[in-house]
């Protein structure tokens, strides 16, 4: 999971310091780099352009993770259906079989079984987390995360 | 086989590239050059846990629906079946001063103190007095949910609800309520899934149910979905189990799913089109009788993008039975009669969603509160969020510009239930609300309950 920085940081540095946060929640949800590129620039540049008023860094970093939720869920409405294929084809270290077959398990979910895969697996998040980061009661996000990872034990046929 | 570990490992490969920081930091610099005359008016401060109620908070879902299909016209039935001894009763909830216990540990806040509800109900139930006090939760924070649209007029997203902004002469005066179609009740989650096999004329092979995952918040709902598989018999053998048949992957047709009244499918195709009048019609064609769609209207509704570009809303568009001699009939058929679609680059169908009266049993006919009485309730979950800080722009009930009676349920309700929801159109500007490019209205929905305070427990104060 990314670390806050350690104060609120202006859009530049936060490029620098939460690029790999907003570029791989992009890459995990909407499952194509170069999609997911265009939606980490944008986000970075409406950081920019709105500057917004944080309590914190905890705050920026949420809002950060919301703007590209956000983002990628615009995106997924609109092109979700022509970009699956070729997950790692701009990687530098490509996926063993295994990856791409749990990737491609995890970009068949649907968005909102996604993100909370995404969010308790990769960056960490307690369910509590999740519920205070996309506005859901917690119990929503029990109820998704329990009902992705059984459809991911079902396409996997294995656990998860 | 594969799992999380390997989701992780490969996540931990994807890094930004040098070229990609590069160009973005190009365009922040160009971007932040234009910047410089400073704002005409104070831009909204972005609340600590939350910014403005984003359509993540989805509101609670349309009753979608199921099973053996009968078809014909759905009826409102009349009859009030026996209450459950397992639900509360009316009057029991009263004496424990309903209404109250929600703004309880806020009270000392001025702004919520003046919202709280000041006394319990205060109509006479009649007739329907002994009737089981429903309890009411969703899948969004609490009644309400807060969605947001931008749309030049509130009738572009709306939809074709017959209810829409009905005279109270014109209400009706109860509507019934369903036992959700899951957990003891969900046998017709399985009919769905045959339903679906036998429109396609392909088999059916049924996912296991497994146990309700630890940590699942309604347990006794378990399970609530079914899934599925239709098969090509020209690659599946039904009287082989799965481990002796040839080459599983290749016999799978359709992925099917059944929840709420709802069954749905996809299967992999070339390309979607994004013709969705094509979807709904091909859909249309091939589930009109299993729907039971003798009238059918189709309906579309839109919505925004983030970049501003007005697209049909996903999940808006769809057939529906347009009949019905009563406002109940019409609400029923409307809300349990529904067929959508999608077809892909070369017109074949690729995915499909079928809503159908629910199976389970009735578990009476409830009466419904006023609009008055609803807004006033909208008015207290209105002042909640903005006592607590969930929003931090002005919003009331002075605000709402239409509303319409809607069905809904959730994984976390053990009813299908009848809701008010509201519409308001907020002072935001599309920017405000994270919209780009966009034009319009800024609009806000929020459902309250369509049933009496005593007959509907917030979801909280029973299993919190």
């Amino acid at each position: 999971m990314n670390a806050a920085a350690d104060r609120v940081l202006t859009a530049e540095e936060a490029l620098e310091h939460y690029g790999p946060l907003v570029l791989r929640t992009a890459f995990g949800l909407v499952k194509n780099m170069q999609d997911a590129e265009d939606i980490a620039q944008e986000v970075f540049l409406t950081l920019l352009k709105k500057d917004p008023a944080f309590d914190g860094p905890d705050h920026q970093q949420a809002w950060l993770l919301r703007c590209t939720i956000n983002r990628c869920k615009s995106h997924f409405r609109s092109v979700w259906q022509s970009r699956t294929d070729g997950l790692d084809e701009t990687l530098s270290i490509p996926f063993t079989p295994a990856e791409s077959e749990v990737m491609k398990a995890v970009g068949d979910l649907p968005m909102k079984y996604r993100q909370v895969i995404y969010l308790h697996y990769i960056q960490g998040y307690t369910t509590a987390e999740i519920a205070k980061l996309l506005e859901l009661n917690q119990n929503t996000v029990l109820s998704q995360l329990a009902r992705g990872r059984a459809m991911l034990k079902n396409t996997l046929k294995g656990e998860f | 086989m594969p799992d999380h570990k390997d989701y992780q490992s490969a996540m931990d490969k994807v890094a930004p590239s040098d070229a990609w920081k590069a160009a973005t930091l190009e365009k922040m610099a160009a971007a932040r050059a234009q910047q410089e005359k400073p704002k005409a008016a104070p831009r909204l401060r972005v609340a600590k846990k939350v910014g403005i109620p984003l359509a993540a908070a989805a509101a609670v879902a349309l009753l979608a629906v199921p099973a053996a299909v009968q078809s014909g016209v759905l009826s409102a039935s009349g009859g009030t079946s026996a209450p459950s001894t397992a639900l509360f009763s009316a009057a029991a909830y009263n004496e424990t001063a309903p209404g109250t216990a929600r703004t309880e540990d806020a009270l000392q806040d001025e702004a919520q103190a003046k919202a709280a509800p000041t006394a319990p109900r205060d109509f006479d139930l009649g007739e329907h007095e002994g009737l089981p006090v429903l309890v009411l939760g969703d899948d969004s924070g609490g009644m309400g949910g807060g969605v947001t649209f931008v749309a030049d007029s509130v009738d572009d997203v709306r939809g074709d609800n017959p209810t829409w902004n009905l005279s109270p002469s014109e209400l009706p005066e109860t509507l019934p309520v369903w036992h959700a179609q899951s957990g003891e009740n969900a046998d017709p989650l399985t009919d769905l899934l045959n339903l679906a096999a036998e429109a396609f004329g392909l088999p059916l092979v049924q996912d296991e149910t497994e146990e309700a995952p630890t940590g699942y918040p309604s347990p006794d709902l378990w399970p609530y979905s079914l899934f599925g598989d239709l098969m090509d018999p020209e690659h599946w053998d039904e009287e082989l189990p799965l481990h002796e048949q040839t080459d599983p992957s290749k016999a799978k047709v359709w992925s099917v799913s059944a929840s709420g009244t709802t069954v749905s499918g996809y299967r992999n195709g070339e390309g979607e089109s994004d013709d969705h009048q094509a979807g709904d019609d091909a859909a249309l064609a091939l589930l009109a009788g299993a729907a039971g769609i003798e009238q059918p209207a189709h309906q579309h509704t839109l919505a925004t993008s983030f970049e501003g570009e007005v697209r049909w809303a996903a999940s808006g568009h769809f057939y529906f039975e347009n009949s019905g001699s009563t406002v109940t009939e019409r609400l029923l058929n409307y809300s349990f009669r529904r067929v959508s679609g999608a077809v892909d680059s070369t017109g074949a169908l690729r995915s499909f969603s079928l809503t159908l009266p629910p199976e389970t049993q009735q578990v009476g006919d409830y009466p419904l509160r006023s609009v008055e009485e609803a807004k006033a309730a909208l008015q207290v979950i209105l002042d909640e969020e903005q006592a607590s800080g969930m929003r931090e722009y002005d919003l009331s009930v002075e605000q709402v510009e239409g509303w319409q009676l809607e069905y809904a349920q959730s994984s976390m309700n053990p009813y299908i239930q009848p809701v008010y929801r509201f519409y308001l159109k907020t002072e935001l500007t599309p920017e405000d609300a994270f919209y780009e490019n966009a034009q319009g209205n800024v609009y806000v929905s929020y459902t309250v309950s369509a049933l009496p305070d005593g007959y509907c427990v917030p979801f909280e104060e029973v299993f919190n």
